[in-house]
């Protein structure tokens, strides 16, 4: 969907009931205004979190305060959707297979 | 050093599922084998093949079963490309993880970056391009939002708002890139395919256009709070 039919879409709602207090913006939107709010100026990329995920997820898997030790990764992984991906991934199969 | 036990491959040819120990190799003892040519090269790849195939079944496990029949192609291909893979970038694997699990993050790689490209094979990004084509143009709602300003609420007006600072601060592509993941859902490795640009520099831009953002709204006074504020959260 386009931005522009989200908004649309939301604003025809708005019009059919005016009275409505309650109204939600819709997931798109959410997660639009989520990943603004959670921006910060120093970013770690793909790349960067690509280099050391192998790494990262083995802490996390053993139980260790990743998310402490490496708070750009764990930024990174909320933003980023492929990469948050591969980090799932990459946790199931070490799960699957201790060691 | 090599452990004292040999590591032990269980096939089931039936079930094609592979147990393996491998608790018995270091990573050095990975890094040598594969580097050194005859049978200790060939039992490594043997080994290293049964890993990755092991992993598979969990790292598709959103997007395929393993009793799909595409399942056993696409682990093929993928285990094969792992292997090549890896054994072109040995030098770089610096000993942060275990060996297998550096390993399964290539697999997972190359696995997710296969899958997406079929699941998104159909979309196209030229339906982003003519933004303001049909629909809502930003600028002009902003300037006669409606015959009646009455009849704006106060989540129209949000809305509006963010929209014209989507509009005004970010540049065609930055918009193009935030709708396709954002609002869409694509993936950033097809979002970037289709742009003809890595992944990386694609997350790049992304974080550039949501600085641009927030930084604008920060001038304009607004706040991400404000814009819960006049939506329930839900």
């Amino acid at each position: 969907m386009r931005l522009s039919e989200a908004i649309n879409r939301l604003l025809k709602r708005i019009g059919l009931d005016r009275e409505e207090k309650d109204m939600q913006l819709p997931a798109e939107f959410q997660k639009l205004i989520q990943m603004v709010e959670k921006t910060q100026e120093i970013e770690f990329s793909c790349d960067d979190v690509y280099y050391i995920l192998d790494q990262y997820t083995e802490m996390v898997y053993q139980g260790e305060n990743a998310e402490k030790i490496m708070p750009l990764v764990e930024h990174h992984i909320e933003i980023c959707p492929d990469c948050r991906e591969e980090f799932e991934a990459l946790l199931r199969i070490l799960q699957a297979s201790p060691v | 050093m090599r452990g004292s036990g040999k590591q032990v491959i269980h096939i089931d040819p039936h079930r094609d599922i592979i147990s393996i120990n491998m608790s018995d190799r270091s990573n050095d003892e990975w890094l040598a084998e594969l580097k050194s040519d005859g049978p200790d090269k060939e039992a490594a790849l043997a080994d290293l093949r049964a890993v990755i195939h092991k992993g598979l079944p969990y790292a598709l496990s959103n997007y395929l079963s393993p009793d799909n029949p595409q399942f056993k192609s696409l682990a093929d291909e993928v285990t094969q490309d792992t292997l090549l893979r890896v054994l072109d970038h040995l030098d770089t694997f610096e000993g942060r993880s275990r060996f297998t699990t550096w390993v399964q993050k290539i697999a997972v790689r190359i696995a997710l970056t296969e899958l997406r490209r079929r699941r998104w094979r159909d979309y196209s990004l030229d339906s982003l391009v003519e933004e303001n084509e049909e629909g809502v143009s930003f600028p002009s709602l902003m300037i006669d939002p409606a015959p009646n300003p009455d009849s704006l609420t106060q989540q129209s007006d949000m809305l509006l708002q963010v929209g014209r600072l989507i509009t005004e601060e970010l540049t065609e592509k930055q918009r193009q890139a935030i709708v396709a993941t954002a609002i869409e859902g694509v993936p950033l490795e097809e979002v970037a395919r289709r742009m003809n640009m890595k992944r990386n520099a694609l997350y790049k831009l992304l974080h550039d256009a949501r600085l641009r953002l927030k930084n604008r709204m920060a001038d304009e006074g607004l706040t991400t709070e404000d814009i819960w504020a006049v939506f329930d959260r839900g």
